[in-house]
């Protein structure tokens, strides 16, 4: 009959009509929900973006003050002890071999030889004068020389990495500083005969490896320290870590452990490039 | 055409126990059921245990007007508005609709015993029942999908996309149902097979919100 074709026709109009009107309404929906997100997305980056830059500053304002200190200590500190310590050196001669107070004099001498040498040291290790100088190679090679001296057994420290290769200054020290961070805390607290490092570049990360036979921490107990304690080395290396996009990953294994530290190369340094003076 | 609408009508019918077996499934499953659940599985049991009753009780005792089906429209419309009013989490909302619920409660026991009939087809009350849904289906959609910091639960965007599906489209059948009704010939048989069809879709994708939901 004809009507009951029309209203057949109505319905199945009316329907697909409304499924047209029902999948607007979704995609209006999900395009609204996606250009939410993105703007979110955005957002959260620029967020972390100045974070970075905030830390990168602090950071930055720090080297300074440590820098400054550390040229204080050495030029002003240093001179004036070199110049007591010459000048005592200069009445010792002056003083009979047998009278009692030479002995006192060569005890100040000796003691202040001593200062200067810790003041020097100090300084040093404010400001990494060797890395800036040198570059990440010669100043890792150095930092290994020192360690075997000091745990009086072979350490080893093999390179791949291209002499000519440039990294950000800034970016250099972080990564050097979080690897005498990791050196010193395995010193002290892993108590190893010997330690192996190994320099690479995998792709467009540089790659530190390190090896020790002492008493080593998984990265479950990494994880567990940085939100537990509040070590002041821990919290450097994990603000440099940030800095850097650096990676770290901790294992132990039955004797020993290895602790792996990647860094992406930025040959510029996007927040800041500013140079480390050397004093 | 006799031919295929009985296949369909027995698949459509058969279909309604797909629910079922999920919603067994996931009370085994899943001990911990909230009210949102509880509610949906009410829902879900007591359609399957009426099909079944209509399938092999009362199949070929009662003819197509019957007062089985504006009872169940009216329940299921309640329910599934309370569901969504749940489902959002907003007490604000679930109290309106609970208000809605009632009301619309009121008016289809006023149509049964007043203008309408309980054996005749009540199309105010069951065409306003769908568009109800359907309204709340569309307001609990935007709401799931207006937060992007909590994550939604797929199955309950699937459940809800379900409701506005099928009541949509059910509304336009439902206008003409007193007429559809009372043909009994191929006429009837076709939009008959309309309505089956989006039934039987209504239950496979029920099934998998119901199995989404809780996954």
């Amino acid at each position: 009959m004809a009507y009951e074709k029309i209203i057949f026709q109505a319905i199945i109009l009316s329907m697909i009509f409304l499924i047209i009107l029902i999948l607007s309404f979704l995609l209006i929906i999900r395009q609204n929900r996606y250009r939410r997100i993105s703007e979110r997305e955005s957002y959260q980056l620029e967020l972390k973006n100045k974070e970075l830059e905030m830390l990168n500053a602090v950071v930055l304002a720090q080297e300074a003050e440590r820098s400054k200190i550390a040229r204080n200590l050495h030029d002003e500190i240093g001179a004036i002890l070199s110049m007591a310590q010459r000048n005592l050196t200069s009445t010792l001669k002056t003083i009979p071999k047998n009278d009692s107070l030479r002995e006192d004099i060569s005890f100040a001498i000796d003691v202040l030889d001593q200062s200067i040498s810790n003041i020097r040291s100090i300084s040093h290790d404010m400001i990494p004068h060797f890395l800036v100088k040198f570059g990440l190679q010669k100043t890792l090679h150095r930092l290994i020389d020192q360690t075997q001296k000091t745990l009086g057994n072979p350490c080893t420290f093999i390179t791949e990495l291209d002499e000519n290769l440039q990294i950000d200054q800034q970016q250099e020290i972080h990564f050097y500083c979080t690897a005498l961070e990791l050196i010193n805390n395995v010193l002290k607290h892993g108590h190893p005969s010997s330690i192996q490092l190994f320099l690479s570049k995998k792709e467009n990360y540089i790659h530190l490896k390190l090896e020790h036979d002492g008493i080593a921490i998984s990265q479950a107990d990494f994880e567990y320290l940085k939100s537990n304690t509040e070590g002041i080395g821990l919290e450097s290396i994990t603000h440099r870590l940030k800095l850097i996009s650096g990676e770290l990953l901790f294992q132990r294994f039955a004797k020993g452990g290895r602790i792996e530290l990647a860094m992406p190369i930025r040959t510029t340094n996007l927040l800041k490039n500013e140079k480390i003076e050397l004093s | 055409m006799t031919k295929y609408y009985d296949i369909i009508l027995q698949i459509g019918l058969y279909s309604h126990q797909l629910p079922v077996i999920i919603v067994a499934y996931n009370l085994i499953k899943y001990r911990s059921t909230t009210i949102t659940d509880k509610l949906l599985y009410f829902l879900v049991i007591y359609n399957g245990i009426v099909i079944l009753i209509e399938q092999f009780i009362l199949f070929g005792r009662i003819d197509n007007f019957n007062p089985i089906f504006n009872i169940q429209s009216i329940i299921d419309t309640g329910l599934i508005l309370l569901f969504l009013g749940l489902i959002t989490n907003k007490k604000t909302y679930f109290n309106l609709s609970f208000f809605i619920t009632i009301l619309f409660c009121i008016l289809g026991i006023l149509e049964i015993t007043t203008w309408g009939s309980i054996s005749a087809i009540n199309t105010l009350s069951n065409s306003i029942g769908k568009f109800l849904v359907a309204i709340s289906s569309v307001y609990v959609i935007y709401q799931l999908t207006s937060s992007i910091i909590t994550p939604f639960n797929k199955g309950y965007i699937v459940l809800t996309l379900t409701f506005l599906f099928y009541t949509i489209l059910s509304l336009i059948i439902a206008l003409f149902e007193e007429i559809i009704r009372q043909n009994d010939n191929s006429f009837f048989e076709k939009i008959w097979m309309l309505q089956i069809t989006l039934g039987l879709l209504f239950n496979v994708s029920i099934s998998f919100g119901i199995w989404l939901m809780k996954k």
